[in-house]
């Protein structure tokens, strides 16, 4: 295949297109909007399954295509500077444009069910066709700029969608927190790229790649004094941005009030693809983070959130506050991924809690949306009323706990394996493999008591249970569930598309996630500075050169001690995990099924830490109440009192004041000492003057200037040349 | 039209207006207007030709536009007009900001509209006339001559405080421009009344490093005594801190047309005015002088972006920002590199129209509102529920204030994106506080967005109307020009690359 503009923008430029025409469209006819939206995602699914059916076929570890045009150009004599941008496709980049069209395309057909009567149904389509041309810009990035640029658009199609809403009170609270959080870590995310664009020239990745092999990040970043190795700086403040995004501790408060926003949105945006962009954004800047030293920072980062936010999610009532901590939780897991070098199993983590999230929420969406009512105790017994979404949800849940031959267990369980790995090598690691493990066991405790709460059980509130909208449940709303529980199969991942198909738990020889997508390992990162860009409408010469084919390597280029030493930890890992999954799930049966175990009695045997689990650990009340409201604002009132009240009243006004004094002592030199004492002509001439300037205004700071005019005026004659 | 006369006609064309407005009868309003209209769109029309005939490659003055002829030839003073890449871009804004405040001004200004509307073409021809002079003493003759319709324009059709701003306006400027005059007849001294005396172009390129003069007994370098002199009288106009206490003032009573152009040329002229005087004339001292103005650019930066964020008068708020905003200009210039200079051109345009956005909403909800109170005096909420109520009025609302705050793809974020990478290789220290204007930024707009336009319905909101025909007609064109340029910025860069980088050249020698 080859990689035009016509083969590879479509993929961005058609949801954008229908964004742009939407923004006329949706006021006056309302389903045609709906309608292009929905077919332009679709229409990018088609053309990046192209892409990634091209790489399957391929099935090279190094094909890439990488092509870049001038975006603008500020060269001028002998100054050189040019901002690049282009699209860079690897098999990581098909990977992930794949999940994503089709992710959203399955969001898009279900969300003309879920909002088909709002009153705002087209409007929600608009930021949606937005939002996905944003995410797919971002995917297909060849540089920090662009992906930053793409980043902040989503930032404000994530804002928009929070407040859809805008007639509640809290929706406006929830958009500007989501907003201005992320922001904090944009704001860091920014000097990064800063940092690193003045070491490399620019800031495309494979650019990135070939400095650090060269070893240009090893100076000094100087600020404030103090000096500190600048891969360190540049590496933290990416990361920072990974945080912001993907909601890690302690900037993951915005992500639970973000489902002030419809359930598609949340699904779509706030689970499956923006809160992942940031976990792909420092994959791809994995080499940094080595370079910067800061894995263990990382690891720990991923490992405090994966196992708080999951000890919130135990107490939740509402659903989606549910899935709002558990995603938290989830992307944790894919940060600890990064931090213990993990790269392969944290991206096929974002892959499948893509698919398995956007589930789980499409299918609180549809329970919502049948019962109007989002708290779960009101719930209860739901399977017989919603029995395909209870179907999808069953196996999305049997997907995040991690029970063997989902996807989940396939993705997680690698992560928790290598974690064990560093652990046994590192002593620094143990904390961050026990939370792992510690919040696998609540993962599946709470998904499953997610579950048994709302499908389970007798009726809690019969008014809500009866009446319970089944009949209006259409096939788009059970279709995109069905078709995203089926991919929570873990053989989509560990198996292999291209026929050979040969599903084994622990690995594989056509096993294409593994096989295909590796890091970028530090001793050949000089490598990357031959790779070669193509300029946008070139023909793609690229087909006839023959790529070696990809081949498992069971021992992943360690020698066979090593390897076997790899399996056995990451054996002992794979059945302490299916152990604990399982012991999840009894957990939650036991005490909601079978009723053995009495929640009131935990609720309040451990009743100081529940309060502190339902204020969130207070970090609201840190960063809103008492950062905010008790410093920043009382800061900036007293600014901005100072600003007018003393510095403007008294010191730039008091200059008036002085004038007065001038105007006074000179009228009194006027009349006593030029006038009565000299030539009375000269002296009325004078106070003529003062006269007429007293009646133009209100007489108070002419002769301040005309005495300031002399005064410079006589600094100037007494210059000498 | 010979493309050499073409300054001069775009310089006095508006004179042209006004004075058919002036032979106007004052009844016949709707004549006022339809000739101030037709005016400035044929102003804008030049400028779009400049525009087109403009050669990027060159990088000094335009040669095909020069003009020089003698003005008061016993003082070698010329009438010398020219154009270059740096007062290329405030043309177009001038041009085009003008065309939609006639349009503004249509139905909010009742009274006096004659004269008015012939002080807003006064104006309009005095800022073309700062942007293209040449010669030192006509600078200085557009400079302070500007601000007598300026100053009538506050004080008349002004809100309830307009008297005073309108002196604090006049007075503090005026300050300003007699520190630039006591430089300008310095350097005519100091180059002994030659015939370039007056001449910025023969004056730039750092003749003046070697000169000291002795004041008070001292000896003290020429070049910085006067940098000084001038820097403090373009300060005043940007505003740099401590010298921009006008602006709340003359912003918030100005009239909203007024306040666009307030907000949106004048301020630039200050910047303008270190582009192309200051630097240029004394390179050595504004090298020696750059990091403290790195430092007062962060001041304006944060102090501006704080204050904001404590203002209830939505006015006052878009004021204070834009404080804050003319910092990150600032810093740009301070920078002194071929990103960070640029980047400032370029965030002069942008903010010219992002702001002039926001003060056009403001103005427009005022008519329907007559108030500007985010939160009133007694704590009850101003307006509230917005969104609901003006659908059309909120996007358009959006798209100013996302421009403002830099979202990518509108076009602050690239101006920002350069002045930071600018600064960057300069002051590390201060991009990293900078930085945290763009966060407090984003927090005093998102929260004015959210007390007035979330939430349930204010009953008082319940009886404005959506926005007529003429605010959208007047609204498109700043909205396409913050959308395109935000992603194709190459037309603006393109022109303003080849002056830039000479200027940068110049500043790199010393």
């Amino acid at each position: 295949m080859d990689y035009t503009i016509t083969t590879v923008a479509p993929i961005v430029l058609l949801p954008f297109f229908a964004f742009v025409i939407n923004v006329f469209l949706a006021k006056r006819v309302p389903i045609a909007a709906v309608a292009l939206s929905t077919l332009a995602i679709f229409g990018s699914f088609i053309y990046a399954l192209r892409i990634f059916l091209d790489f399957q076929n391929v099935y090279a570890v190094g094909y890439h295509i990488h092509k870049v045009f001038t975006w603008f150009d500020l060269s001028a004599g002998e100054h050189l500077f040019k901002v690049n941008m282009g699209i860079y496709i690897d098999n990581m980049t098909a990977t992930m444009l794949l999940m994503v069209t089709a992710v959203a395309t399955l969001i898009h057909v279900f969300s003309t069910w879920y909002m088909h009567d709002d009153e705002r149904f087209a409007r929600f389509f608009v930021y949606m066709s937005l939002f996905t041309s944003a995410m797919l810009g971002l995917v297909l990035s060849d540089n920090l700029l662009s992906v930053f640029i793409f980043w902040e658009l989503m930032g404000f199609c994530s804002y928009s969608l929070i407040g859809f809403y805008y007639e509640k009170e809290g929706a406006g609270n929830a958009s500007m927190k989501a907003f201005m959080t992320t922001r904090v870590g944009d704001v860091f995310f920014l000097m990064g790229i800063l940092i690193i664009w003045i070491i490399v020239g620019n800031t495309t990745f494979v650019d990135i790649y070939a400095a650090i092999g060269a070893g240009k990040f090893g100076g000094v970043f100087t600020s404030f004094g103090i000096g500190l190795p600048i891969a360190t700086i540049a590496a933290l403040c990416i990361f920072a941005g990974t945080m912001g995004k993907s909601a890690q501790f302690p900037i993951h408060v915005w992500l639970p009030d973000a489902m002030f926003g419809p359930t598609p949105c949340s699904a779509l945006i706030h689970a499956a693809t923006m809160v992942a962009a940031g976990v792909y954004l420092s994959l791809r800047m994995y080499p940094l983070m080595e370079a910067g030293h800061i894995l263990t920072f990382i690891a720990y980062i991923g490992a405090i959130t994966a196992f708080g936010a999951a000890t919130i999610a135990l107490i939740q009532t509402d659903i989606k506050a549910v899935l709002a901590y558990s995603t938290i939780s989830q992307l944790g897991y894919m940060v600890i991924g990064i931090g213990v070098g993990s790269y392969n199993a944290s991206f096929m983590h974002l892959i499948t809690h893509a698919v398995f999230k956007a589930c789980l929420f499409l299918s609180a969406g549809s329970v919502i949306h049948s019962i109007h009512c989002q708290e779960m105790p009101q719930m209860g017994g739901l399977r017989k009323k919603l029995p395909y979404t209870f179907f999808a949800m069953l196996l999305c849940c049997f997907a995040i706990a991690g029970v063997p031959f989902f996807s989940g267990f396939v993705s997680k369980d690698r992560i928790l394996g290598d974690a064990l790995l560093m652990a046994m090598e590192n002593k620094a690691f143990i904390p961050v493999a026990l939370l792992g493990f510690g919040g696998a066991l609540l993962t599946a405790f709470y998904m499953f008591r997610m579950l048994f709460l709302t499908f389970f059980g007798e009726p809690r509130d019969h008014h809500i249970y009866d009446h319970a909208h089944e009949e209006h449940i259409g096939w788009n709303s059970n279709i995109p569930l069905l078709i995203l529980s089926v991919f929570t199969l873990g053989l989509f991942y560990s198996g292999s598309f291209t026929g050979q198909g040969e599903v084994n738990l622990f690995g594989s020889k056509y096993e294409w996630f593994q096989t295909l997508i590796h890091k970028p390992e530090a001793s050949h990162l000089e490598h990357f500075a031959h790779y070669e860009k193509e300029d946008f409408g070139t023909t793609d010469t690229r087909d006839k050169v023959e790529l070696p084919k990809a081949a498992y390597d069971a021992n992943h280029g360690l020698s066979e001690e090593a390897a076997h030493h790899v399996h056995f930890v990451h054996k002992i890992g794979a059945i302490l995990s299916i152990f604990i999954a399982f012991a999840g799930i009894f957990l939650a049966y036991s005490m909601y099924i079978t009723k053995k175990l009495d929640p009131n009695w935990w609720a309040t045997t451990f009743s100081g830490w529940r309060k502190a689990l339902q204020n969130k650990y207070y970090f609201d009340d840190l960063y809103i109440g008492k950062i905010i409201q008790k410093g920043l604002l009382p800061f900036n009132n007293l600014l901005a009192k100072f600003d007018s009240g003393i510095y403007d009243r008294y010191v730039v006004d008091g200059t008036a004041v002085l004038n007065r004094w001038a105007y006074n002592i000179s009228r009194w030199f006027d009349n006593n000492v030029v006038d009565s004492g000299m030539v009375d002509g000269t002296g009325a001439s004078v106070r003529l003057m003062n006269v007429v300037l007293r009646t133009i205004q209100s007489g108070k700071v002419q002769l301040y200037i005309i005495v300031l005019v002399v005064v410079l005026a006589s600094y100037v004659l007494t210059l000498r040349f | 039209m010979a493309g050499s006369n073409l300054l001069s006609w775009i310089l006095w064309m508006p004179m042209l207006g006004v004075l058919g407005v002036l032979l106007m009868p004052k009844d016949k309003t709707t004549w006022i207007k339809s000739w101030a209209l037709i005016n400035t769109v044929i102003t804008f029309a030049l400028t779009l030709v400049l525009y087109c005939k403009f050669d990027q490659t060159q990088a000094g003055m335009q040669s095909a536009f020069n003009v020089a002829i003698p003005w008061i030839a016993q003082f070698n003073i010329f009438y010398r007009l020219g154009v270059d890449g740096i007062s290329m871009p405030m043309t177009i804004l001038t041009g085009l900001l003008f065309m939609l405040c006639i349009l503004s001004s249509w139905t909010q200004i009742k009274k006096s509209i004659k004269a008015y509307f012939a002080l807003l073409l006064l104006l309009q021809s005095c800022v073309f006339g700062v942007f293209f002079a040449l010669d030192f003493f006509l600078f200085y003759v557009y400079w302070e001559v500007m601000l007598i319709p300026m100053f009538f324009l506050i004080g008349v059709w002004g809100g309830e405080n307009r008297e005073y701003a309108a002196v604090k306006f006049f007075l503090y400027t005026f300050f300003g421009s007699i520190l630039m005059l006591v430089g300008i007849v310095a350097l005519y001294f100091a180059t002994n009344q030659s015939v370039d005396s007056f001449n910025i172009l023969a004056l730039s390129g750092g003749k003046f490093t070697q000169l000291n003069v002795t004041i008070f007994g001292q000896a003290v370098s020429f070049s910085k005594l006067f940098f000084v002199f001038m820097f403090i009288g373009f300060a005043i106009k940007v505003p740099v801190f401590p010298f921009h206490t006008w602006l709340p003032h003359a912003h918030v009573q100005a009239p909203t047309a007024i306040s666009v152009i307030l907000a949106g040329v004048l301020l630039k002229m200050g910047t303008y005015g270190f582009l192309r005087i200051a630097f240029p004339i004394f390179p050595d001292s504004a090298k020696y002088f750059s990091t403290a103005i790195a430092w007062l650019g962060l001041i304006n930066v944060i102090y501006g972006a704080l204050c904001a964020m404590a203002q209830t008068d939505v006015k006052k708020l878009i004021a204070y920002s834009s404080v804050s905003h003319m910092g990150f200009v600032m810093l740009g210039l301070a920078a002194m590199t071929v990103e960070g200079v640029n980047g400032a051109v370029l965030q002069m345009f942008n903010h010219g129209t992002s702001t002039a956005m926001m003060f056009f909403m403001i103005g427009i909800l005022y008519e329907r509102s007559h108030h500007r109170w985010i939160v009133k005096p007694d704590g009850s909420r101003g307006y509230g529920g917005l969104y609901t109520q003006l659908p059309v009025y909120s996007i358009i609302f959006i798209i100013g204030m996302f421009a403002s705050m830099g979202l990518p793809g509108l076009s602050g974020f690239i101006s920002e994106a350069l002045i930071f990478l600018g600064i960057y290789q300069k002051f590390t220290t201060i991009t990293v506080l900078a930085l945290f204007g763009l966060l407090i930024g984003a927090a005093y707009l998102l929260w004015m967005f959210k007390r007035m336009f979330f939430g349930d319905v204010n009953p008082e909101v319940k009886e404005y109307n959506d926005m007529t025909k003429l605010e959208v007609a007047y609204m498109i064109p700043l909205c396409i020009a913050v959308i395109v340029f935000g992603v194709w910025p190459s037309p603006i860069l393109n022109i303003m690359k080849a002056s830039v980088g000479q200027l940068v050249s110049l500043m790199a020698t010393f």
